[in-house]
C-alpha cells in the first residue's frame, strides 16, 4: 500500500526536524486553504470536515481551531486524539500539480476558550487572507451579535507521527511514506 | 436520505473517504463514488491493492471558491464493506452543511451553534465572553 520515497522523487529531500519534508509537501501544507481533518467519533468513526490549518514548522506541528458552538472536533480529540489532515483540494492554492499528502498524528484540545486573535495572530491573518468575505462577521453590530460565538474559539494542536504522499495528487497509485517517527 | 445523495453527490468530482488503519488512525483518501442505490451502497475506485478498514467510515464532499467562500459541504456517515471486487460504502446518514441544507440548514446550522455555545458556557460555569472586537478589526486590516 505504501512506498518508502526515494531521494528527488519530490523534487529533492529538505531535512526538517524529525519528518525529512520535500518542498513540495511543505507548500502544500501552507498553500492549500483547506485540509479534511478526520477526528474519531464516539462510536470510533472516523469524520471529517474541511478545515484551515496553520503549519508551524519550528514547532513540527499543525493547529486548527474550531468555534465552541461547532466543539464536536475537539470533544473527540479529548476523548481520542488519532487524528488525521488530509490535504487533497488544490483549489486556490496556486500550485500546479501539487502533491496530496496525508498527515496522521496524535491531537490536543485543551478547554480553554480563546476570544483574542493575538492568542495565535498567524492564524488569524491567514484566516482573513486566504477568506477575504470572512471579515465580514463580526464587521458591524448585527454581526457581532449573530456570530460572537464564531470568535469563541478551541485550539487544536497535531504533532504528525506520519505522513504519506500521493505525487501529482493520484490516488490511482499508492502514496509515498515520506517520513515518520521511530 | 438517497434523495440527498442522488441530489447533491454529482455536483462534486470527487470525496473523501474516511477509514481507520491498523493502528486505529483515521486515514482518508480521494475516491469516484459510484451510485447504486438499488444495493443501498457507493462502490468505490481505490487503487489496486489499496486496503481499507471495514466498519464505521464516512465520506465528506466538500468545495469553495478562489476565495474560500461559496462553500458547499456534506458528509455521510455509513461503513465500509468488502464486495468481491474491491470495496463499497453503505450510507446510514446524510449530514448537511454549509449549502447543502438550503435556508433551513444554514438557519439551523447557526442557531445550531448558538445553542451549543451556550451549552459549552452552561456547562462550565463560564459567562459569556466578549469578543475584542477591536483586536479583531485590527488583524483584518493587516491583510
Amino acid at each position: 500500500m505504501v512506498r518508502q520515497s526515494e531521494e528527488g522523487s519530490l523534487g529533492g529531500v529538505a531535512p526538517r526536524g524529525r519528518f525529512a519534508l520535500p518542498p513540495g509537501v511543505e507548500e502544500v501544507f501552507t498553500e492549500f486553504r483547506t485540509c479534511e481533518f478526520s477526528t474519531l467519533a464516539r462510536d470510533g468513526a472516523p469524520i471529517a470536515w474541511p478545515l484551515i490549518t496553520l503549519w508551524q514548522p519550528e514547532e513540527e506541528r499543525f493547529v486548527l481551531t474550531t468555534s465552541i458552538g461547532l466543539p464536536r472536533k475537539a470533544f473527540n480529540v479529548r476523548r481520542d486524539g488519532r487524528v488525521s489532515l488530509l490535504f487533497s483540494d488544490p483549489m486556490a492554492s496556486g500550485l500546479e500539480d501539487p502533491p496530496a499528502v496525508l498527515v496522521q498524528g496524535d491531537a490536543e484540545a485543551p478547554d480553554e476558550i480563546e476570544t483574542s486573535p493575538d492568542h495565535l495572530r498567524e492564524y488569524w491573518r491567514r484566516v482573513f487572507r486566504i477568506q477575504p468575505a470572512g471579515k465580514t462577521y463580526g464587521a458591524d453590530p448585527l454581526t457581532r451579535r449573530l456570530l460572537d460565538w464564531y470568535y469563541m474559539r478551541l485550539y487544536i494542536y497535531v504533532k504528525p507521527r506520519r505522513i504519506l504522499v500521493w505525487p501529482k495528487g493520484d490516488f490511482t497509485k499508492a502514496p509515498l511514506e515520506v517520513g515518520h517517527v521511530d | 436520505m438517497w434523495t440527498e445523495i442522488e441530489r447533491y453527490l454529482p455536483r462534486f468530482e470527487s470525496a473523501v473517504l474516511n477509514v481507520r488503519d491498523g493502528d486505529g488512525y483515521p486515514y482518508s483518501i480521494r475516491c469516484r463514488p459510484e451510485q447504486d442505490r438499488q444495493a443501498g451502497i457507493l462502490r468505490l475506485d481505490l487503487a489496486e491493492g489499496t486496503i481499507v478498514g471495514l466498519g464505521p467510515a464516512s465520506l465528506l464532499c466538500h468545495s469553495h471558491d478562489e476565495g474560500l467562500w461559496n462553500q458547499k459541504i456534506f458528509l455521510l456517515r455509513g461503513r465500509v464493506e468488502a464486495e468481491e471486487k474491491g470495496y463499497a460504502f453503505r450510507p446510514e446518514k446524510f449530514i448537511p452543511s454549509i449549502g447543502t441544507g438550503g435556508i433551513r440548514g444554514t438557519l439551523s446550522l447557526m442557531t445550531g451553534a448558538r445553542k451549543a455555545t451556550a451549552a459549552y458556557l452552561r456547562k462550565r460555569g463560564l459567562d459569556r465572553p466578549g469578543i475584542p472586537w477591536t483586536e479583531v478589526a485590527a488583524v483584518k486590516k493587516e491583510v
